[in-house]
């Protein structure tokens, strides 16, 4: 007559350990949000930031390998590796970040006596914030009875994005810079004045990439130091729908006046030509021409869509962004 | 009963009430038989009884009083016998009437059974009719006779034909649908050939119900599936039943599909309707992101509550107001590997040093929801003219943010880094030509960005606005309907020879055959 109650109680004590159970289930989340990002052989997702704070004397992580402590935003598959004395595991995670990762560790140090090491691979946010440039990479081992040791801090610093030039971008007499925001093959195209023939203007774009002006069939090629640190254009991004995730084009004029590889005076041109979607619906840009003191010379914004890619897509094809003056 | 039966169901009733009116002449004919031999039979007698005897001067004595008692004796007994036979026949005469009325009275009642068994056949194959698997549909086939910005050319970004002077099969839908007291189903296809030969699922309704009167929509209604977005009237509106052959610009930028998944609550009382639905948020129609699957957990809600009330006997009016609220998708990019190219610097044509040039591999960058929303109002006039037909003056607005999923699809987290506050509506009039013909303009305007030209944010075209005006003329013969239309377009599309924004040609002329069934 007592068996309805005990089932009842086993039931609830059964589904009572079930919830913890899921309580303490893996997390399905990706971590996209997180600005640090690990992955590899059964590397796990946790929600939470990683604190630093003291805990147990182990099992502690010994410092991790990284090719180089300086990461841009964006930076992309970069090989991380470790070890944890006494450990199973060795979390990892960026200072005051969303969420932190769990790298098994597996194979036995061959160095170490009592290590155990991961191997894993980092990217960076391309949403990473610049400021503050130092970070902390905190790792903490943990045993296989769930205790953490106390935390490990690798100090990395955050800095620009490369331009394809290697160049920084910022304090250059004159960029000219086309962004956008999906993954579609928009094209960056700007006139620039020819001092030397002002009839015919140099238009710098994919297929004539510098500010050099086109040669005729016999004009012999320029030569190196000719073609060297003239205004140039330093990416066709997602050419061909090949896409590389830079999504920024960017005409660069390295030289002031008065080198006579300077941005030469007059008005210049510039354009935006949707050469493929690469099937996106649209595409928002923003296009904008920056002097050396920040000055800003020319700026529009825009939003490219399927009848924008039809028709030619040659040298003044697009649509004008703006113009503008260098004196 | 029969005049209960009469008031509801005209033929058994009808029947029933002759036979009960043959039956009262019968029984009226026997008695007026009965009384007209009575008074045959009785007539003679009484007319002896009261006829004097022949006087031939004065008065005769009295007669002695010995021999009246025998002759008047025999008389009475003679009438005695006579009324005895008379009663006789009478009583047999009643009784064959009793026996007829039993017999017909008898009959009666079974024929009553029968009619009301012939009703109870009637209603249920009515019911049944009502309630069995229905199937309707109809073809739109599609002359696109001229449009101008058709090329017998191929997109080369991304090969598509520029070419749209074609036909087509624009709509070929084939419904089925049950209803029942207390449940509904539907099951609808649709087959079109714009973008080649297709066949595609674009209604799916489970739907319970209280019960209400045939043909009449019920006061609660709950459906799961794939229905339309109850917002305006435009959105909800037949494509069978519209005069012109597309919806508005304004309405197939923010709702483009008509048609999404999801749970709606709708009913209608009296002059009042209603409906609200949580649905996906990505109608089958829509361009940006998944149609009829849903990126993120959020989900649209959409509500409309409106009137439709005649006003006099040749007047009537339908308004409502609609509201949106959900979330949108930006969706994030994928990582990438890293890329190399040559850029040829001194255009000599061979790789040289520092012509290569590379870009490291980027990480993924995270999708986001942002907040959409929109509002709109409905309004339609109806007037019918004796010999003319109807005439209707309907239109709409819409006032939304981040709603648009169709033109120019809205995404705050793109590079213009704001949101896109449309705002879009339209006027129409059509007019019914006595039964077979009608003719319709439309005006409509949609603009997808309203801050476009803000000076803060110098955009590029300053306006995105489109503009048509739509002329359509139709004829119709029983199911058979041929409509033709010439849209007027006006967009900021094109590039002059600077690169301005300019109208891009896009005016179209088009023919439609319809039928349906």
């Amino acid at each position: 007559m007592r068996s309805p109650p005990i089932v009842s109680r086993t039931t609830l004590l059964a589904l009572l350990a079930m919830g913890a159970a899921a309580c303490s289930d893996a997390s399905s989340d990706p971590g996209l949000n997180a600005m640090f990002r690990l992955s590899g052989t059964g590397v796990q997702y946790v929600p939470g930031s990683l604190g630093s704070e003291p805990a147990a004397e182990a099992p502690t992580a010994l410092l991790p390998n990284v090719s180089s402590n300086m990461v841009f935003p964006g930076a992309s598959d970069r090989p991380i590796s470790g070890a944890g004395m006494g450990s199973t595991a060795v979390l990892i995670g960026l200072d005051g970040d969303v969420g932190h990762w769990i790298a098994p560790t597996g194979i036995r140090d061959s160095d170490v006596e009592g290590a155990f090491d991961y191997q894993a691979r980092f990217s960076i946010s391309p949403l990473m914030p610049l400021d503050p440039p130092n970070r902390t990479i905190i790792l903490r081992a943990v045993d296989a009875q769930g205790q953490v040791g106390p935390a490990r801090l690798f100090p990395i610093k955050v800095i620009p994005p490369p331009s394809p030039l290697m160049v920084p971008l910022d304090g250059q007499p004159l960029v000219v810079t086309l962004q956008w925001d999906t993954e579609a093959d928009l094209d960056l195209k700007v006139r620039v004045p020819n001092t030397a023939n002002p009839d015919a203007p140099i238009d710098v774009w994919t297929k004539h990439r510098s500010a050099l002006p086109t040669l005729g069939p016999s004009d012999p090629p320029y030569s190196d130091d000719d073609a060297k640190d003239v205004g140039t254009l330093d990416y066709d991004s997602n050419s061909n729908c090949v896409l590389d995730g830079l999504r920024q084009e960017d005409v660069v004029f390295t030289q002031a006046a008065p080198s006579p590889k300077a941005a030469p005076s007059g008005t210049y041109e510039v354009r935006v030509d949707a050469a493929s979607l690469c099937g996106q619906v649209t595409a928002r840009w923003h296009a904008y021409a920056i002097a050396a003191d920040g000055t800003v010379r020319g700026e529009a914004y825009g939003q490219a869509l399927d009848v924008d890619t039809q028709g030619s897509h040659g040298p003044t094809s697009g649509t004008l962004a703006f113009r503008f003056m260098v004196p | 009963m029969f005049a209960d039966n009469a008031s509801s169901h005209g033929f058994a009733g009808g029947l029933a009430r002759r036979q009960y009116r043959g039956v009262i002449r019968v029984v009226r004919r026997g008695c007026l038989l009965a009384v007209a031999v009575w008074l045959a039979a009785g007539a003679p007698a009484a007319a002896e009884e009261a006829k004097p005897a022949p006087v031939e001067g004065p008065l005769p004595p009295a007669p002695a009083e010995p021999a009246e008692p025998a002759a008047k004796a025999a008389d009475v007994e003679a009438l005695r016998a006579e009324m005895k036979a008379l009663h006789e026949a009478s009583d047999a005469q009643k009784a064959a009437l009793d026996e007829v009325s039993a017999v017909l009275s008898t009959e009666r009642e079974q024929r009553a059974e029968e009619v009301i068994s012939l009703q109870d056949k009637a209603d249920k194959a009515r019911l049944a009719a009502e309630q069995s698997l229905r199937f309707t549909g109809y073809v739109q086939a599609d002359g696109n006779l001229w449009t101008q910005a058709s090329h017998d050319e191929l997109n080369q970004s991304n090969g598509a034909l520029i070419n749209d002077t074609r036909f087509l099969i624009r709509r070929a839908r084939l419904k089925a649908s049950i209803d029942r007291e207390w449940a509904a189903g539907l099951l609808e296809f649709d087959g079109n050939t714009v973008n080649g030969a297709t066949a595609r699922l674009i209604g799916a309704e489970a739907s319970a119900k209280v019960a209400s009167d045939p043909g009449e929509p019920s006061v609660l209604m709950l459906t799961l599936g794939l229905f339309k977005i109850p917002f305006g009237f435009e959105v909800l509106q037949s494509d069978r039943d519209r005069l012109f052959m597309e919806r508005s610009t304004a309405e197939r930028a923010l709702f483009p599909g008509e048609f999404d998944v999801g749970a709606r609550l709708a009913g209608a009382w009296r002059f009042a309707r209603y409906a609200i639905a949580v649905q996906n948020g990505e109608p089958v129609g829509e361009k940006a992101t998944w149609p009829g699957r849903d990126p993120n957990a959020a989900k649209d809600v959409t509500g409309r509550v409106g009137v439709e009330t005649p006003i006099s006997d040749t007047f009537w009016i339908a308004a409502g107001v609609s509201a949106l609220s959900g979330k949108g998708f930006h969706p994030g990019t994928p990582s990438t590997k890293t890329t190399v190219q040559w850029n040829d610097a001194n255009q000599d044509g061979v790789v040289g040093p520092g012509e290569i040039r590379g870009v490291p591999g980027m990480a993924a960058t995270p999708s986001k929801n942002f907040i959409r929303f929109g509002y709109g109002a409905d309004l339609r006039l109806g007037l019918t003219t004796p010999g003319l037909g109807s005439t209707v003056l309907y239109g709409e607005i819409f006032v939304a943010q981040d709603l648009d999923r169709g033109i120019l699809p809205a995404d705050p987290y793109g590079a213009l880094s704001r949101d896109l506050r449309e705002l879009g509506g339209y006027v129409a009039l059509t007019q019914d030509l006595g039964p077979h013909f009608a003719a319709g303009v439309r005006y409509d305007v949609y603009d997808p960005d309203r801050d476009s030209a803000d000076p803060a944010r110098p955009l590029v075209p300053t306006s995105f606005s489109y503009q048509t005006l739509a002329a359509v003329v139709g004829a119709a013969l029983g199911p058979v309907r041929l409509t033709a239309e010439y849209d007027h377009n006006v967009n900021h599309n094109g590039r002059d020879s600077s690169g301005n924004p300019q109208n891009l040609d896009s005016d179209t002329f088009i023919v439609r055959g319809q039928a349906a069934f």
